[in-house]
């Protein structure tokens, strides 16, 4: 899995999901937005981006939309899971990308030609990443719904 | 109110792993709750919700604690669990760093790190 997570974690990988957050936060601007890009056992990446109420640590979350690719095992094997997600306060679910899935084969075939096999996944991640920041490019009418009440307020505004 | 230290088993946290969700406030840096508050049962990881109204689903986070290490696990009578360091200095340096600009904290890394999936919960 390393050397899927290296591929992973390039710029490359990551550029179009990037370009894709990037264009909802600045379409909407008057948000406090913080984003976070991390790696984990379980998750070879979570990309989040966070509307905040203001700034400060007493701040109130607003809205999180997140990209994340979950490495999945049971019984038949292993699969990276990439999916995306818009929540409210709370967890709230506000909109749900598809789920990619991209399975990964058993050693003894990645064995038989290491580099093909990453190659394959890793054009399959990519596939799935590109997939996902269309969906996430989508969804300004959710994100500028959610973050209205709290720009009606002047919460932004101190 | 009793609490005590679990060192295994999945503990919910209502939201996402970003860094501010798995940061505690600073006004969660006092009492015998203090911490990240997390519980046992993932109903009641939400907060109180009106029954009125068409339902709707919340993703809950499914936390490990068992991969926790600088940080620390209590649960009290009610289910509550409490995720903090020893230190109540360093729980509030923590707190002092949600929404922050920048890397997050360590021991936020800690916690998206014992993260091992979401389930969702309608209400």
């Amino acid at each position: 899995m390393t050397a899927i997570e290296d591929a992973i974690q390039t710029p490359a990988m990551t550029r179009r999901l990037h370009e894709a957050l990037e264009g909802l936060i600045s379409a909407n601007p008057n948000a406090c937005w913080r984003s976070d890009l991390s790696t984990s056992n379980r998750f070879p990446f979570q990309y989040y981006v966070t509307a905040m109420s203001e700034p400060g640590p007493d701040a109130d979350q607003v809205l999180v939309i997140a990209v994340e690719c979950f490495d999945f095992h049971d019984e038949t094997g292993e699969r990276l899971i990439v999916s995306a997600d818009i929540t409210g306060e709370d967890g709230l679910l506000l909109s749900e990308s598809p789920r990619a899935v991209v399975n990964v084969p058993a050693e003894r075939i990645v064995l038989r030609n290491p580099e093909e096999a990453l190659t394959t996944i890793i054009e399959q991640i990519q596939r799935a990443t590109d997939g996902i920041a269309e969906w996430i490019a989508s969804q300004n009418p959710i994100v500028r719904q959610a973050l209205a009440p709290e720009a009606k307020r002047g919460i932004y505004e101190r | 109110m009793s609490e005590r230290r679990i060192s295994k088993g999945i503990v919910y946290r209502a939201g996402k792993g970003n860094p501010s969700n798995m940061t505690p406030r600073p006004s969660d840096t006092e009492g015998p709750q203090r911490g990240l508050s997390a519980h046992v049962d993932p109903t009641r990881a939400l907060p109180h919700i009106d029954g009125s109204g068409k339902p709707r689903i919340f993703r809950v986070a499914l936390i490990d604690v068992g991969e926790l290490r600088d940080l620390q696990a209590f649960e009290d009578d009610t289910g509550h669990v409490a995720i903090r360091p020893t230190e109540d200095s360093v729980l509030k340096e923590w707190a002092e760093s949600r929404n922050a600009e920048g890397a997050p904290h360590a021991l936020t890394r800690e916690v998206q790190g014992a993260i091992i999936g979401y389930v969702d919960i309608e209400r």
